[in-house]
């Protein structure tokens, strides 16, 4: 029931960002996207002023002065430059993320033990399953924001603002200066959106750099679902009909996921469903009023007798012999993939058959950072015996919400930074899991072997990874060992950026490519290894995963390998032990790795130290690996 | 009411089918209109199949009827039922309406009899004209003033000439009608003369037609500042019908020119117009000519005043340069003809050749003229006649 | 009360599509005259009035309203002063509100605006009696929305927000062009009889001569961005419609007059 209660909940929290929506798109005809930026602005400043110490709540109106400082310079460069309203929304949204990421300092900020109007509700919780409680206080929050939004859109002033939208020419003429109008629509418009922010990020236990993403998208889905279902000239029932267009928007996203999409899809879901939608209301709106009400009538029934014919025969069907193993990933990238397949193959090994003695359950979030808070909601339905997370996103969904099922992590790059633990050992009570931060200094050593003096290095990251930061600043930190050693770092900020900043470094000299795990430089390492060829500047990378690709010398971890170690970890905490007890551990593997050919074409000699040691070698573009067992992990 | 079109032996025969009512009398009205401008002024209605008819229908009858009377045509109905009859009865008026049985009792030079004469008929390039000529010696052309002060000094109290009307059958130039210089300096326009009456077209912003129909016992003068008079009879009188195409000014000049036997002669032409070119004057031409040609001078610049009734006179020089320099002026510098011409209400008049004279002088005496204009040889005209005067100038 | 000095527009200027819309357009009118302006299509009629509003601002000159210098003042602040009507009937009014909150739009023209409640049981009744007044059966139906009015009706009530709060200057662009005949004579009644119950100074553009020459106590012609023709109510009572039809076709003619045509003309002449 948590997953649908769960779903109703971040329903009405996303209604604040789809009251706003509603008054720059239907008010104004105005898809404003700037609320990507000004969603995760509102949780970037909430969360900070908590860990900060203030009261969760008090941070709400600093949510949506900031939303609407945003707000604003869309409007003002929308109205004042008369840039076409998109752009204007895309370039401050574009500005956003970097202001963001200053507010925020990091890419994700945990707030799993700080203050959140949640933990405050807990507190006067009189007994009621939490997200029911959490329920009946935000049914009142929103009972109360909708009468003064509508009451608000009635009076002269939000007259004006609705004839601005509907009319510009008339207002103009009636002496409304529909600029200064607009402005502000819209900057109240994202100033709601920031408190949707906040809220989401006290719910879900986090703020993320990520968590606006695709903002406009839901809540103009949530928009149009409200206006299709409510076709009402009434301000009460149109904004009614926002917030629970909001509502069922987030009860269509669990159902999805209840009825076990693959999570792959569920991206091309969310458009197609908005599509849909956007098209059975442009449809209806040809005919009478009576037809568009059967129709919604229908499609409702259609969902809600599919729903419980399903939930009849979950329940019905249920048989708790198998053990049930839920899986989250965060996203399709090849660390998570490679945990998830190393998990895969050992709980194979160790007697557990998906399909015959266990169910794993695997979800991605794809990205979607709210969406890892539904997922965890339908795994703990669905009963699962222990949660699995694949990342530090999905980890913190987790931990947020999972108090009574163990939760296991597999790559995360910090479990402390998030909240999990103090120690390896002291930490939450139903967590455990697998973490490590990446062997900078073991890189850098073998570095200085090759190239002893002063040296300079170069990096290449992008700051809005949670990981990279850590990675970073473990590098800064272990650079202080190597006092030879000096650091040119260039950071990025997606993809597109990487080939650029390679050059900038080869235009300043430095002796090789010093990598720290880092998702965009993954996915662009090409970019480098062109630079790399043509200036002759060998790669050192702590990914191991993609030495055949033109890197000179890897060191660093198997992912695969923490997925086998959670899988042990899964298989100790199924077989009784309490995962309290299990404390935290590192990755185990090392990849060291040479490629000899690119040092042949870099003319660079490898000393046989490193020839030895090197289990991993790529020769004439043959990879060679030593196979890898957990015996061979138990012997180190 | 439907009408439908037959044909008995020669003649278009227009059965009418129905009601004749206040309905479908204005109908009725429409298609006799019609049937007359283009031409057909006996008109022939079958009214076998004629089930009612009103007092409106009857007056369309009527009105029809006077009409073509005036013309030399006349409305032949046949098969007229007893109901309708009855009502030509009552009001009296059956006599006045030629009536026929059936169509077989129709007799045969009903329509081409009528003592009309035969006349020479020939085609040039496609258009049907009937020549209508005799023998007479050649009338006699007056000119006076100069035309050569318009474009430069501008006309003086002193360039006034005043023509007796009686002295000119047809003629045209630059007059004003008054007495006293002062009263009448500023209202010189283009003038027409056609049968002794004169009509000018004062050059003023709104003008419109002045005009003076001459009795022998007229004592006033013409106030001319040039202009052209032509005494004499028609010596050849065409009469043109285009079918669809009209026929332009020039090209019927051309025709003309072939028929006049000297050198230059006299036109007069009434016709329907297919779109008129022409040019007045704006203002009299008392003052010297001024820059602004447009502030001068009122011209179309595409066709203009299509079915209209016109009246037109003027002289014509085959070979200019044989001509005396004072009648050389009169001429434009471009061309070998100087017209004028009234644009009348559109209307009926009779197309028997023989008729012409009377006509011109009908049209001219009852029907409402719009302006007097400068006619140039590329309008183009519908149907209609021109007689040639010949001149001995000399 | 309107001091137009010298008014110059070009639209694209240095563009090959350079339009002049207005060529050193000076204009005086007096307070409570009433001038209609006609001109043909793209003669800058509308850039006039748009200029005059603050809708477009002028590349040179001076426009002064009310002894106020208003050049460079933009439309809404103007707007208390000035009451506009479009040629669209869907411009002068917010289709997706109830007639009630279109007129308390207009109640409010160049006010401020609160968030407050005014729409009085006071106001209503006020609203109802000026809707009465227009004679249109729109007084029991307040609370409909302006989108299932006709365009008639619309502009009536564009109309009668324009005056709702008088005006000083009322501005009225074709204001029936898109209305049937019908309507458009109620319509133009109705904006004869507010004109002459508030006495406003009123600019109005018509494309009908015979409305130029029987409303208003003023006519000017307007042809390609100038006026060529001022005429005031003495003349006016003495034209026709062919007198202005002539004047325009004279215009026409003027234009295609070139140097050769002249001479091909005067020796066709004589
Ligand atoms: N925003 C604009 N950009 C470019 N050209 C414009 C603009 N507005 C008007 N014009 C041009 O300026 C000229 C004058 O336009 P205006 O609208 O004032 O004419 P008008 O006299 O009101 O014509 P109409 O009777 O057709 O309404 C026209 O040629 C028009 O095409
Ligand atoms: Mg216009």
């Amino acid at each position: 029931m948590d997953l649908w209660i769960g779903a109703i909940n971040l329903g009405i929290l996303f209604a604040f960002m789809a009251i706003g929506t509603f008054i720059t798109y239907k008010l104004y005809s105005f898809s404003d996207i700037t609320i990507d930026g000004t969603f995760t602005t509102g949780a970037a400043v909430g969360s900070i002023l908590i860990v900060n110490g203030w009261n969760p709540i008090l941070v709400l109106p600093v949510a949506f002065l900031v939303g609407s400082v945003a707000g604003f310079i869309t409007g003002f460069i929308h109205t004042r430059f008369k840039i076409e309203g998109l752009l204007a929304g895309i370039l401050v949204m574009t500005g956003l993320y970097s202001v963001n990421l200053h507010i925020m300092g990091k890419s994700n900020i945990p707030l799993l033990n700080s203050p959140t109007f949640i933990t405050m509700l807990s507190d006067i919780n009189p007994g009621m399953n939490m997200e029911l409680w959490t329920f009946i206080f935000l049914l009142l929050v929103i009972l109360i924001f909708w009468i003064l939004i509508s009451l608000f859109l009635k009076t002269d002033f939000g007259l004006t603002m609705r004839s601005t939208g509907n009319n510009p020419v008339m207002v103009a003429a009636q002496g409304v200066s529909v600029n200064h109008f607009k402005i502000f629509g819209i900057a109240f418009s994202n100033g709601l959106v920031g408190i949707s922010g906040a809220l989401v990020a006290q719910y879900q236990g986090f703020a993320d750099i990520g968590m606006g993403i695709g903002s406009i998208i839901f809540s103009l889905a949530s928009v149009i679902i409200g206006e299709a279902l409510f076709r009402h000239r009434s301000m009460f029932i149109m904004v009614l009909g926002v917030v629970i267009g909001s509502v069922i928007f987030r009860l269509a996203v669990a159902l999805a996921l209840h009825l076990g999409m693959n999570p792959n899809d569920l991206k091309i879901i969310t458009a197609v469903f908005v599509l849909l939608t956007i098209i059975a209301t442009k449809v209806t709106l040809l005919k009478h009023k009576n037809h568009l009400f059967r129709w919604l009538a229908l499609a409702c029934a259609i969902i809600l007798i599919v729903f419980f014919v399903i939930k009849i025969s979950s329940s019905s069907v249920k048989e708790k012999k198998t053990v049930k193993i839920g899986l989250l990933l965060a996203n399709q990238s090849s660390l998570m993939t490679n945990t998830r397949d190393g998990f895969y193959d050992e709980i194979k090994k160790m007697g557990y058959h998906p399909g015959e003695n266990c169910k794993i359950i695997e979800l991605n979030a794809e990205g979607d950072i709210p969406n890892n808070r539904t997922m965890v909601d339908h795994l703990l339905e669905e009963d699962v015996d222990i949660l699995v997370t694949v990342s530090t996103a999905s980890t913190q969904a987790a931990i947020q919400k999972v108090k009574n099922k163990p939760v296991v992590f597999a790559t995360v790059a910090n479990p402390f930074v998030i909240e999990a633990g103090k120690t390896d050992s002291i930490h939450l009570p139903n967590v455990t899991g697998v973490y490590g931060a990446a062997p900078v200094k073991e890189l850098l050593q073998i570095f200085t072997q090759l190239f002893p003096g002063p040296q300079k290095i170069g990096t290449i990251y992008n700051p809005a990874f949670p990981n990279t930061k850590v990675n970073l600043a473990e590098l800064e930190k272990m650079l202080t060992f190597f006092p030879l050693l000096s650091l040119e770092q260039v950071a990025v900020a997606g993809t597109n950026d990487v080939y650029q900043a390679a050059q900038a470094l080869g235009a300043k000299n430095i002796r090789a490519f010093v990598l720290i795990n880092d998702l965009t430089v993954f996915n662009s390492l090409e970019s480098i290894v062109k630079v790399s060829q043509r200036q002759k500047i060998p790669i050192f990378s702590n990914d191991a995963e993609r030495l055949q690709d033109g890197v000179l010398l890897v060191y660093g971890y198997e992912y695969y390998v923490s997925g086998m170690q959670a899988a042990h970890l899964v298989d100790r905490i199924l077989k009784g032990e309490k995962p309290a007890d299990i404390p935290f551990e590192k990755y185990k593997i090392i990849s060291y790795g040479v490629n000899y050919d690119v040092a042949r074409n870099l003319e660079i000699s490898i000393p046989d130290a490193i020839r030895r040691e090197a289990g991993i070698f790529v020769l004439n573009g043959k990879l060679t690996k030593p196979p890898l067992t957990l015996i061979k992990m138990q012997k180190q | 009411m439907d009408i439908v079109q037959t044909k008995w032996r020669s003649f278009d025969v227009f059965q009418v089918n129905g009601r004749i009512d206040g309905l479908s009398a204005a109908d009725l009205k429409h298609n006799l209109d019609q049937w007359a401008a283009s031409g057909l002024h006996t008109i022939f209605l079958d009214f076998s199949r004629v089930i009612f008819m009103s007092s409106a229908g009857l007056r369309v009858i009527i009105q029809t009827q006077k009409s073509l009377k005036i013309i030399g045509g006349e409305l032949i109905l046949i098969s007229v039922p007893p109901i309708v009859q009855e009502v030509f009865k009552i009001s009296g008026l059956h006599q006045f309406l030629k009536q026929f049985p059936d169509l077989s009792a129709i007799p045969d030079n009903l329509n081409h009899g009528n003592g009309k004469e035969k006349f020479i008929s020939f085609i040039s390039d496609g258009v049907q004209f009937e020549d209508k000529s005799q023998d007479c010696s050649p009338g006699q052309g007056v000119l006076f003033g100069c035309a050569d002060k318009l474009f430069s000094v501008g006309y003086k109290m002193e360039d006034n000439i005043a023509v007796n009307p009686g002295t000119i059958a047809y003629g045209a130039g630059l007059a004003a009608l008054g007495s006293g210089y002062e009263d009448f300096k500023s209202l010189y326009g283009e003038a027409i003369i056609i049968q002794h009456n004169f009509y000018s077209y004062p050059a003023v912003p709104r003008a419109s037609v002045d005009y003076s129909f001459y009795s022998e016992h007229a004592t006033y003068s013409l106030n001319f500042l040039y202009g052209f008079g032509i005494t004499g009879d028609f010596s050849t009188v065409l009469h043109f019908d285009t079918k669809e195409k009209p026929i332009s000014l020039q090209n019927l000049l051309h025709t003309a020119a072939q028929k006049a036997q000297t050198n230059v002669f006299g036109v007069v032409l009434l016709s329907q117009s297919g779109g008129l070119r022409w040019m007045h004057l704006k203002k009299s031409p008392i003052e010297q000519y001024q820059q602004n040609f447009s502030d001068w001078m009122n011209f179309s610049i595409e066709a203009e005043d299509i079915n209209k009734t016109i009246l037109a006179c003027g002289i014509v020089v085959k070979e200019k340069h044989k001509l005396s320099p004072q009648w050389q002026q009169i001429f434009p510098g471009d061309g070998g003809v100087h017209l004028h011409a009234a644009i009348l209400e559109n209307g009926l008049w009779c197309n028997k050749i023989q008729e012409f004279e009377k006509e011109l002088l009908r049209v001219a005496r009852n029907f409402e003229v719009e302006k007097v204009v400068h006619l140039l040889p590329s309008s183009q005209l519908k149907n209609g006649f021109i007689g040639i005067i010949n001149l001995d100038l000399d | 009360m309107i001091e137009v000095v010298e008014l110059n527009k070009t639209f694209n200027a240095g563009s090959p599509d350079e339009l002049v819309a207005l060529c050193n357009v000076s204009l005086s009118i007096r307070e409570h005259q009433f001038v209609t302006v006609i001109g043909t299509n793209g003669s800058g009629k509308s850039t006039l009035l748009n200029a005059m509003a603050g809708n477009l601002f002028p590349d040179s000159g001076i426009i002064k309203i009310a002894g106020e210098d208003v050049t460079r003042k933009p439309d809404y602040k103007r707007a208390g002063n000035i009451a506009r009507v479009f040629q669209n009937p869907y411009s002068g009014t917010a289709p997706g509100m109830t007639i009630a909150e279109n007129l308390l739009m207009a109640w409010f023209r160049g006010k401020k605006r609160y968030p407050v409640f005014s729409m009085s049981g006071k106001l209503k009744g006020f609203f109802r009696d000026q809707l009465a007044s227009l004679d249109m059966q729109l007084e029991n139906r307040m609370e409909n929305i302006i989108e299932t009015l006709s365009g008639g009706q619309r502009q009536a009530i564009t109309l009668l927000m324009a005056v709702l709060q008088t005006p000083q200057v009322l501005l009225l662009d074709e204001h029936t062009a898109a209305l049937d005949p019908k309507t458009a004579t109620q319509v133009i009644r109705l904006t004869e009889r507010f004109i002459s119950e508030n006495k406003i100074t009123t600019l109005m553009v018509t494309h009908s001569m015979k409305q130029a020459l029987e409303m208003g106590d003023r006519t000017i012609m307007m042809h390609h961005g100038k006026i060529i023709e001022d005429i005031e109510i003495k003349e006016k009572t003495k034209l026709t419609v062919e007198d202005l039809l002539a004047k325009f076709d004279d215009i026409r003619k003027r234009e295609k007059l070139t140097p050769q045509l002249i001479a091909t003309l005067k020796n066709q002449y004589i």
